[in-house]
């Protein structure tokens, strides 16, 4: 498939953006899948870009064993405090509450660095693709993060525009923006099996995405609500994995590697020094000795 | 084995009947195929052994008769037919190349019972065991842009695991009582106010440095 060459899919808009924000937190209903044939879809009116769908033709099982093989965990989404079971990769921003002094790569990277480097790579053939079906958008994308000051030594790979990821394992979330990312358009594959329903739609153009296996999905998360439809699965072993590629706006206040990590040990070694204030009774604290 | 054409009337389902089928499935199926094979009925009380739900299928569509096989068995031998033909079904398993290029060689998948879904999942079956493991040095094809078109290149795995490896640290946490925490922690402030250091990382390194006299590795 020439993804220069894609079909343009007309859809109308069905919903304001202002009606689609009160969507926000609510878990969407069972939904018949309504995009499923590869294309770019465009608002019929605005004729702008919505998202684009189509068959990777990539390595797939290489896709598909990596994120079989990761080790899980169940985390709260912060923006809208559910539940999920998920893993992050790529790079992940300086948070000191969770003792993330410094801009580093997620922990990923070092308990499995084979899976890992398997996302990575993976987000080199996005990019690609990208570039292919929609140069302009790619160009756009990649001014916004230059422009942003977003230091090259945080993306996943030198032509990717994104930073992070997260693979979220056989998860129903509800309707969401991603509002933690730089405005530049997510990738999203699918890899699945035995699992119905698990399809993402998009309220503002009722358009339901069929995430098949082995499909990816670019949009915009940043701009336009979306949600996971209920999954049934019909094997014990079924399986949905989403592997969302994004750009975190949190990165662009990174420094370089090497300042990041120094500026980490500096502030560790404050918050040391200040517990033995805090132990000495020189300082009332909310400082936890370490 | 006879098989009769016999009014659905006066047949009866098998009471407590343990499975549970697709009767829509099954009515498709007699819709577009007929009753290609007879259900089985139990002669003296008329009562369904095999082929309940295709009954259920039958009525729905409106049919007056069914074809059936008749057997005369005891109660207790028609409850262990209805328990084997159900079991037997059930240890019934796919060989899954198979069933694939069946369904894919057909024009269509109309009336299969198979939706494009289930074919995805048999080629996500099979794509599974495609790649078994991952090592660095798994080969995987990039795209490189360049001259007037992109090529192909192999590269392994371990290049892109490389971006990442340079960037590692880890954190050695240590565990005092408060008043060797508050003696350790004054010392190491000391230690890098004569040393001009930044931070207790670097403290630590330094002092075994000197203690060992050997210089920590820088790769």
């Amino acid at each position: 498939m020439k993804l220069a060459e894609l079909p343009i899919h007309r859809v109308k808009r069905v919903m304001t953006e202002d009606e689609a924000s009160e969507l926000v937190g609510i878990f969407v209903q069972n939904l018949e899948a309504n995009c499923t044939e590869a294309g770019i879809f465009i608002d019929d009116e605005t004729e702008e870009p919505l998202l684009a769908y189509f068959p990777m033709e990539e390595e797939v099982g290489l896709l598909r064993r990596s994120v079989l093989n990761i080790k899980y965990a169940t985390t709260k989404r912060q923006s809208t405090g559910i539940s999920n079971v998920s893993r992050t990769f790529g790079m992940a921003p300086r948070k000191v509450v969770q003792m993330r002094e410094a801009c580093k790569p997620t922990a990923l990277a070092k308990d499995q660095p084979e899976e890992h480097a398997v996302l990575i790579a993976f987000a080199e053939k996005f990019a690609e693709m990208y570039k292919e079906f929609a140069p302009d958008l790619y160009a756009r994308d990649a001014g916004n993060l230059n422009e942003a000051g977003l230091d090259n030594e945080w993306r996943m790979t030198d032509d990717a525009l994104w930073t992070s990821g997260v693979v979220n394992k056989s998860s129903t979330l509800p309707y969401h923006r991603d509002g933690f990312n730089f405005a530049t358009w997510s990738a999203m594959p699918v890899v699945r099996r035995d699992m119905k329903g698990g399809y993402l739609h998009f309220p503002e153009y009722d358009l339901t995405c069929a995430c098949r296996d082995g499909w990816v999905l670019f949009f915009p998360g940043y701009k336009y609500v979306h949600g996971v439809t209920p999954m049934t699965p019909m094997a014990k072993d079924a399986y949905r994995y989403s592997i969302v590629y994004y750009a975190l706006r949190g990165m662009k206040d990174c420094f370089t590697y090497a300042v990041e990590t120094a500026r980490g040990r500096v502030n560790r070694t404050a918050r040391e020094d200040n517990a033995v204030k805090v132990l000495k009774g020189e300082k009332e604290s909310g400082v936890k000795a370490p | 084995m006879e098989i009769a054409q016999v009014p659905l009337d006066i047949l009866k389902t098998y009471p407590g009947n343990p499975r549970k089928g697709n009767v829509d499935l099954i009515a498709d199926s007699l819709a577009t195929y007929g009753q290609y094979k007879p259900i089985t009925v139990n002669h003296t009380t008329n009562e369904i052994l095999t082929g309940n739900h295709t009954y259920q299928a039958a009525r729905k569509l409106g049919w007056d008769t069914i074809a059936v096989t008749y057997v005369n068995v005891d109660e207790t031998t028609a409850a262990k037919i209805v328990a084997i033909d159900n079991k037997t079904s059930d240890y019934g398993t796919y060989d899954n190349e198979k069933l694939l290029s069946l369904l894919e060689d057909l024009p269509s998948l109309a009336h299969t019972g198979y939706g494009d879904d289930d074919v995805d999942s048999l080629l996500a079956l099979l794509d599974e065991q495609s790649v078994p493991s991952l090592t660095l040095n798994t080969p995987l094809e990039t795209t490189v842009a360049g001259g007037v078109s992109n090529t192909q290149k192999q590269v392994s795995l371990g290049e892109y695991a490389e971006r990442y490896a340079q960037k590692q640290t880890r954190m050695l946490m240590m565990d005092y009582e408060n008043h060797v925490y508050i003696w350790v922690a004054e010392k190491l402030a000391e230690y890098r106010k004569q040393h001009n250091l930044e931070n207790n990382s670097d403290a630590l390194r330094k002092l075994l440095e000197n203690t060992f006299n050997e210089s920590a590795p820088t790769e």
